[in-house]
């Protein structure tokens, strides 16, 4: 029993209530979280973490084209370094901009995608999960212990020379231990064609050059079950080579853009979890380092200045974390230190440190259908400055029946990134200047419904949500145009709803799932009264987006189809008929055989009316792409 | 109900009805209203005298090539925003990426586009293009003796000399690190060399330039170096015979300076140790505009006037009512000592640019571009060599 019980706390929904009939029954228990399971990741066209998160309500994607282009994953407009990634419990961190790409996260092995609008809804948290303002969590699969080995294989190629190979192993070595092996690496040219069309309607059509992207990945893990305990260790390399094809803007005809950039990231994580009736408990511990180049050659080109330079990050994290609960009442305490540090050779950017400790109390009352959750996390960081902030998160949830009703405040901030705190172009000038956190303050009212008739399976949300971030952190320039500084200048006062529905069929040999989300957000920079763009819509918030994923299956048959409708966004809060970027459709579209009980080919076609669009200004996405898929799982 | 709304509702029709109950109250809940310049009321008086109008250049920002041209007709009181893309529809890409300098010469109307790494050649009349040079990182123009001099940062520091002829490229010489801007003089060319951008990690400091290269413009090679005293050196005016210099220091503990340059014993005076962000001149008085910055980087914002070698602070502008953030440029009117003055706003979104009368009262604002920057005065002769 505690062996299950372990396997459910460890697996995404699970809560920390254990009973398996509950877990199972528990999707829609706290309306405040979206989770998409692997099935559901599978069945998509194109599976990428990025995809997964970029049709669910609320949350964007940043993405600045192809498959090595940039992405960043921020909820409800509140900038990416308010969204917290989480891969198997751990953070993921860049002291030095703030930003996770999730490019670099392959979606095969994942178990589930969350995303937890404020705070997830379980007891037992580290401080860090607590302090983000959103919070998407990436779940890797754990092992089925009853299986004695797995293997899963999978290769793919497709447009603008696109490859990719993808093998796990899984072993059970004995009753308590099992290890599983992961492996991936791509290949793409990215040389897509594009069109890019002007305010007047003169259009050129061109290809994306330097857009290349290898990159490898390899990630062992141990898992341990026994008694009351479960512990999964984590070793975890990544490499990858990029071109950086610049931004679309007129140049003379000799220019090329020869940008490249090396990434390297290896980490070593761990993950502890004990259970004893009433108490349980969890040790996090991570060592990381990531290395960065960035190499802008002048070799026959003589537009761009030399540059080469180098980023290396280390960051030692641990966290432990305890919960205890007695009828309706559950306490827990987490405290997190991390210790980080960057050394480069940019300008000011070199032998910085700095070390956060959060130390969070979380307490939970639950009576009948009514529940009250209240954390608080205690902040203390050091860098060249010193800063020690609270951050109190309130809830109150009624869940009568099959409804759920939740209305959340939660106030959080972000840290300055070390770019912002230290970077200036003009190395003599005063370096760094003292920078306050942003700030959020989160205000949220969500309701969600589920049912279930026979074969058929509903659940709906509906959110209203009120942000307002202060303090935002914004570049300016000082001095001119190339000593640019960061400055805590902004206000955005941002509110809207999100709306998702979630149905299940199940008739025998058929299946059926369908997923509707809407989002509609207004985000108005508030910053200065005085300006003509005062209230102006913020830089890419779309007021409406639209998804619809819908997958069907029949006798080895499987059908998926993608859609994603955002509206007009704005370069920037100046909302003028210049900055208006137009709006944009995608549909993407695969069908899948089962040739054998243990072996699929499926046949995807991404943007299949070849919209032309930009998720970023000057930064065209792809148009139509097509990709084969052979995957074995024995 | 406002334009988003109507789009949404537009682009849902017939494909997921399902939504519109939710839109409905979302919409109830929201409003986002676009804004538009266009409806702008221009309130320009119009004007009479032999300069009809003036281009404004707005600079953009990096990588977003959203660099934009306006003309301000003075005589109809007219403005045009993003004239020339107007003027250029065909031109997909339209003006490019970091306007950095503007300039009229004869018939032609030209521009130095920084991160496009060209040069943009059009009728000074109408802004149509005619040519573009690639001339990579170039920085700023100027034109003498049938030849278009232009300074860029590429390879070290480079001269460019370009035939208004045929726009061909007549020659490339290295000059100091980060050449600034230049001044021409009698068969010569005189460089100001920044160094700007020589930093150097080892040591953790910059090495800027103290140089002036001076060039002659026939045989185009370097004459002889300058070592002026004065580090960064970045603007070059002349007026009533007298030519000043104006370096930008280090940013920290040297402030930079304004000083006059003898061009006969290169022997440079100390007027005022204190940057010039912007200048212009008129009837031989020089007009300046500095902005410093606090240890905070709090912009303090200044004005002053250079006559006779000598500066004093001066308030010839009255800024009541202007709300100036960022001043980013300054210009006056040729004819009739009018002046304009630029503000950059928080640098990404559009700026305002205000015309005031030559006494200094506020004539008129307009919403500019993002960052303007730049002034050209089109004068009549210009505008009817140009048809």
């Amino acid at each position: 029993m505690f062996v299950l019980a372990l396997m459910l706390l460890m697996a995404p929904q699970a809560q920390d209530t254990l009973s398996a009939s509950q877990v199972s029954s528990e999707r829609y228990d706290s309306p405040a979280v979206r989770t998409v399971s692997s099935g559901q990741i599978s069945a998509m066209p194109s599976a990428t973490v990025t995809d997964v998160l970029r049709h669910t309500a609320g949350v964007q994607i940043r993405d600045y084209g192809g498959l090595g282009g940039l992405k960043t994953v921020n909820v409800r407009s509140l900038g990416s370094q308010h969204t917290g990634v989480f891969i198997d419990g751990v953070k993921v961190s860049n002291v030095q901009n703030g930003q996770v790409d999730l490019g670099r996260y392959s979606s095969e092995d994942l178990a589930s995608v969350s995303v937890f609008n404020g705070q997830s809804s379980f007891l037992l948290q580290s401080a860090s999960e607590l302090a983000s303002s959103s919070v998407v969590c990436l779940r890797t699969a754990f092992p089925d212990f009853g299986e004695p080995w797995s293997l899963d294989a999978k290769a793919e190629y497709g447009s603008f020379t696109s490859g990719s190979g993808y093998l796990s192993f899984r072993k059970r070595m004995s009753r308590k231990f099992y290890m599983k092996v992961t492996g991936d690496c791509r290949h793409t040219e990215g040389d897509y064609p594009f069109t890019y069309t002007n305010r007047s309607g003169a259009d050129t059509t061109a290809r994306r050059q330097n857009s290349d992207l290898t990159s490898f990945h390899l990630e062992p893990s141990l898992y341990m079950l026994s008694g009351n305990s479960a512990l999964h260790l984590k070793g975890y390399w990544y490499h990858s080579d990029r071109g950086l094809p610049g931004p679309v803007i007129r140049r003379s005809g000799q220019y090329r853009s020869g940008d490249r950039q090396r990434d390297g990231n290896v980490f070593l994580q761990g993950n502890y979890r004990y259970v004893s009736g009433r108490f349980s408990m969890k040790v996090l511990g991570k060592y990381s380092y990531d290395r960065c180049n960035y190499l802008q050659d002048t070799a026959g080109n003589v537009a761009v200045r030399y540059l080469d330079l180098h980023y290396r990050q280390h960051e030692g994290y641990m966290s432990a974390a305890a919960a205890y609960r007695s009828g309706g009442f559950g306490l827990s305490l987490a405290w997190d230190n991390t210790v980080s540090s960057l050394d480069s050779d940019v300008p000011g950017l070199s032998g910085k440190f700095r070390w956060t400790s959060l130390l969070a109390v979380k307490a939970r009352y639950v009576h009948e259908a009514l529940s009250a959750d209240v954390s608080l996390v205690y902040n203390h960081s050091e860098d060249t400055y010193i800063h020690d902030r609270l951050s109190p998160f309130l809830s109150l949830q009624y869940s009568p029946g099959n409804f759920r009703f939740l209305i959340f405040w939660k106030n959080s901030f972000r840290l300055p990134t070390f770019n912002e705190l230290y970077y200036v172009a003009v190395p003599s000038a005063n370096a760094a200047h003292n920078l306050r956190p942003e700030t959020v303050d989160q205000f949220d009212f969500t309701a969600s419904y589920s049912a279930s008739a026979g074969p058929w399976s509903c659940g709906c949300r509906a959110d209203l949500f009120y942000n307002i971030t202060r303090d935002k952190i914004i570049w300016l320039p000082a001095a001119n145009q190339f000593v640019w500084s960061a400055f805590n200048y902004g206000l955005v006062h941002g509110y809207g709803c999100t709306l998702s529905v979630d149905n299940g069929l199940s008739l025998r040999d058929f299946r059926l799932d369908v997923r509707l989300d809407y989002s509609c957000e207004r985000s108005a920079d508030m910053t200065d009264p005085q300006s003509p763009w005062y209230r102006g819509q913020i830089a890419y918030v779309p007021l409406h987006s639209v998804s619809a994923v819908l997958a069907a299956e029949y006798r080895g048959w499987a059908l998926s189809t993608c859609f994603l409708y955002n509206s007009v966004r704005y370069r920037n809060s100046a909302n003028t008929a210049a900055n208006l970027m137009d709006p944009y459709y995608a549909l993407d579209v695969m069908l899948s055989r089962k040739l054998l009980d243990f072996m699929k080919v499926s046949l995807s076609v991404t943007n299949v009316t070849d919209s032309q669009y930009e998720i970023i200004s000057r930064y065209p996405m792809p148009g139509i792409s097509y990709r084969i898929v052979l995957q074995v799982d024995i | 109900m406002n334009r988003l709304f109507f789009d949404f509702i537009y682009a849902l029709s017939g494909r997921t009805g399902f939504f519109l109950a939710a839109v409905s109250l979302a919409a109830a809940v929201i409003s986002c209203d676009p804004v538009g310049i266009e409806d702008q009321d221009d309130g320009i008086p119009s004007l009479k005298s032999e300069v009809v109008g003036f281009y404004l250049l707005n600079e953009g920002t990096m990588g977003m090539n959203n660099a934009s041209l306006d003309f301000v007709d003075l005589r109809s009181g007219e403005y045009v925003s993003d004239y020339f893309m107007q003027q250029n529809p065909e031109m997909s890409l339209e003006l490019g990426d970091v306007g950095n300098d503007l300039l009229i010469a004869g018939d032609y109307l030209v521009i130095a586009l920084n991160g496009s790494g060209l040069v943009e050649i059009a009728d000074a009349s109408t802004a149509r293009h005619i040519a573009e040079v690639p001339v990579p990182e170039c920085r700023y123009l100027m034109e003498a003796d049938g030849y278009l001099y232009v300074t860029s940062y590429a390879g070290g520091g480079t001269l460019y000399k370009i035939s208004m002829e045929d726009f061909s490229i007549a020659g490339r010489l290295g000059v100091g690190h980060d050449p600034e801007q230049l001044h021409f003089h009698d068969g010569l060319v005189y460089v100001l060399n920044s160094g700007g951008l020589q930093y150097d990690p080892a040591t953790g400091t910059t090495a800027y330039e103290q140089t002036v290269s001076v060039v002659d413009a026939a045989s185009f090679e370097v004459v002889r170096t300058v070592d002026t005293g004065y580090r960064n050196l970045y603007k070059v005016i002349c007026a009533g015979n007298t030519e000043y210099m104006t370096s930008r220091g280090d940013y920290g503990a040297d402030p930079g300076a304004v000083f006059s340059y003898d061009r006969a014993t290169d022997q440079t005076v100390l007027i005022a140790s204190m940057p010039v962000s912007n200048w212009c001149s008129y009837d031989g008085t020089v007009y300046t505009q500095s902005t410093t910055y606090d240890e905070n980087w709090n912009p303090q914002m200044s004005f002053g006037i250079l006559k006779d070698g000598s500066y004093e602070e001066s308030e010839f502008l009255d800024l009541s009512g202007t709300g100036i953030s960022s001043c980013y440029g300054m210009d006056v009117n040729p004819s009739n000592g009018d002046f304009v003055l630029t503000d950059a706003g928080d640098y990404t979104t559009p700026g305002t640019v205000h015309y005031f009368n030559a006494d200094g009262s506020l004539s008129w604002s307009h919403t500019a571009g993002v960052c303007p920057s730049k002034v050209a005065w089109l004068t009549s002769v210009n505008a009817e060599a140009g048809k």
